[in-house]
């Protein structure tokens, strides 16, 4: 894409870039010349500070540098900010699932895993000739790559006008797609091919994301059902006591840990939860119904996972937000297509190993323009764009376990809320 | 395939042992007398199933599924697993070979004096000690799958009895066991 200039000056960047072309000098030059012959100190513009407006006006992505303010009536009598605002935006995908690049306009995403089938040993005698045999097995894992097209396309007029008062339309679209670009690669790596077919159903043989894995591929653990030791009284991590939820964290961790071999580069290394959750755990540390506000749930939380990664010389567990794991009518903001609230839909966290080893999703193309183009045929300037997005590929099914929040609040039988049991 | 086992993942740790897949060989003691078998009734054969050894000539022994009527234990054979390639594009464990692929495929006669153990696909828990008897196809008795149960859906594969009791190699429900030679 090419630059597109504008700072206040008696003539256009087109000028320049035009002018620059005709005399075969660069357009720094053309610029200097240009502003040359204002180093005059009965001039009101000296050239230093034309230079420097310049420049500046090249390195700034965020001034309003691309002309469109000219479409807006104003006098000489209106003050123009020209720091252009953007939208707020948000991905995650790339934040918490690995990604490799490369392979073109692929298809399939595929991968070997391997197997040494370990053997106890035979004693051997003297003489004896029996011996226990080892061998060696592959499997190989796979994961589709689709292709996925976006593109602009600006009216002639449109684009004739824009050009008249050097407003860089294709770079104002251009960012668009980008945008639609981030939030179609977030779809593929948290949720997979959900919502291709038109509805947020989960199929059986849908290719599936970070957050919304199968049974078997991630191991769920319902709150609501799961028993643990000692049993919850409180099933949701909005209510929970303290010794409640470290019983549940300690126990998904040690049960993640078996899963593993306790291999300290199989260990989990993050936990994602939901902003409800995280606001909820931000509450006092406590045995009972309150507490002295000593530490919160969360500090407490995570000095344990500190604890626990040192006793199996594992990393430590990072807690991260993700605002998809929220109740879907608390994730606001968001394309519902994203929300996965687990099985009681009040909300689900992942306790998982972010290694590229483990899991990693593969852009075989990313975001690729075409040329621009005129297109006669609707008589318009267009590019269209085309990337090739793979899913998630777990190497390791059973080596993410999903948390899934309890149904209900539960009464703790402290009616007063006293510290006491309800006599 | 998945006729007779239905692969899960592998075991996704090295610390549990002998989960070996069926076809695949557990010890050995002495020779083994292993042939080629070339499947003759275009069927698939899957590494650890139970087949019917209908003759041999210069080339290799001519094998088929196991069918009710004129399997013996004379005639049974168990297929081991080999290094093929997937005839098909999927994901997972290699199962065997597809039928009409022109691939050989390595057979050890129940009749021959073999010192080796190796695994095979089971249908039911079994014990060590067990007696193998092979399914014929009725009240839910796979043809060319391994039992321990005597019934008039199986028959006998004498000489050879389970050296282990079943497990799970992978993570799907699917059993295998040892056998080896009495």
């Amino acid at each position: 894409m090419s630059k597109v200039i504008k700072y206040t000056s008696p003539y256009k960047f087109k000028d320049a870039q035009e002018g620059a072309k005709t005399r075969n000098i660069t357009l720094d030059e053309m610029v200097y010349n240009l502003e040359r012959r204002f180093d005059d100190p009965r001039a009101e513009v000296s050239l230093t500070d034309a230079m420097k407006e310049y420049h500046s006006a090249i390195k700034s992505e965020t001034k309003f540098q691309d002309g469109a303010e000219e479409q807006f009536a104003y006098n000489g009598y209106t003050m123009l900010d020209l720091n252009l605002r953007r939208p707020a935006y948000r991905a995650f995908g790339l934040q918490h699932m690995p990604v490799i690049y490369g392979g073109g306009a692929v298809e399939t995403d595929k991968g070997f895993f391997f197997r040494p089938t370990t053997r106890g040993g035979r004693l051997a005698s003297g003489e004896n000739n029996k011996v226990n045999l080892v061998n060696a097995n592959y499997e190989t894992l796979e994961a589709p790559i689709l292709p996925i097209t976006l593109g602009l396309s600006i009216g002639i007029i449109n684009q004739l006008k824009a050009d008249t008062i050097s407003f860089d339309v294709i770079g104002a679209n251009h960012e668009a797609v980008r945008l639609s670009y981030s939030i179609e690669l977030d779809k593929f790596l948290m949720v997979g091919h959900r919502g291709i077919d038109g509805t947020n159903v989960d199929g059986a043989s849908m290719a599936r994301g970070l957050i919304n894995l199968k049974e078997g591929d991630a191991i769920i653990s319902d709150l609501e059902t799961k028993v643990y030791s000692p049993a919850l009284v409180n099933k949701k991590f909005e209510t929970m006591t303290t010794p409640e939820l470290i019983a549940v964290m300690g126990t998904e961790y040690r049960e993640f840990g078996q899963e593993v071999a306790y291999d300290g580069n199989f260990m989990p290394n993050k936990w994602l939860v939901g902003p409800k959750v995280i606001a909820a755990l931000s509450a006092p540390a406590h045995i009972t119904v309150a507490g002295t506000v000593y530490q919160s749930q969360l500090d407490y939380l995570t000095a344990q996972f500190r604890v626990w990664a040192r006793a199996f010389e594992a990393p430590e567990v990072y807690i991260q937000a993700l605002p998809y794991l929220d109740p879907v009518a608390d994730m606001t903001g968001f394309d519902t297509v994203l929300n996965e609230d687990g099985t009681n839909d009040t909300g689900r966290t992942i306790l998982y190993r972010q290694d590229p080893y483990v899991m990693r999703a593969r852009i075989a193309l990313d975001l690729t323009p075409g040329a621009l183009v005129f297109d006669a045929a609707n008589n318009a300037v267009r590019r269209n764009y085309v990337a090739f997005i793979g899913t998630p590929l777990l190497f390791y099914p059973g080596q993410v376990r999903y948390i899934d929040n309890g149904a209900d609040v539960v009464d703790s039988g402290d009616d007063d809320d006293d510290g006491g049991s309800q006599t | 395939m998945a006729r007779i086992f239905e692969y899960g993942n592998l075991a996704r740790t090295s610390n549990k042992t002998d989960l070996v897949l069926p076809g695949e060989f557990v010890d050995a003691q002495g020779v083994r007398f292993a042939e080629a078998g070339w499947m003759t009734d275009g069927n698939d054969v899957e590494f650890g199933e139970i087949v019917e050894i209908t003759g041999r000539n210069g080339k290799a022994l001519q094998i088929k599924r196991v069918a009710a009527a004129t399997i013996t234990a004379a005639r049974a054979g168990f297929v081991i697993r080999d290094i093929v390639g997937g005839r098909v594009i999927q994901q997972g464990v290699i199962e065997g070979i597809k039928g009409g692929t022109h691939v050989p495929v390595t057979v050890i006669p129940a009749s021959s004096a073999n010192g080796w153990g190796f695994a095979i696909a089971v249908g039911e828990a079994v014990a060590a000690g067990d007696q193998v008897y092979v399914g014929k196809g009725t009240n839910g008795k796979k043809l060319g799958v391994a039992y321990k149960t005597n019934s008039s859906d199986t028959v006998a594969i004498t000489g050879w009895k389970f050296t282990s009791a079943s497990y799970k190699p992978t993570s799907s429900d699917s059993l295998a066991a040892f056998v080896g030679k009495e």
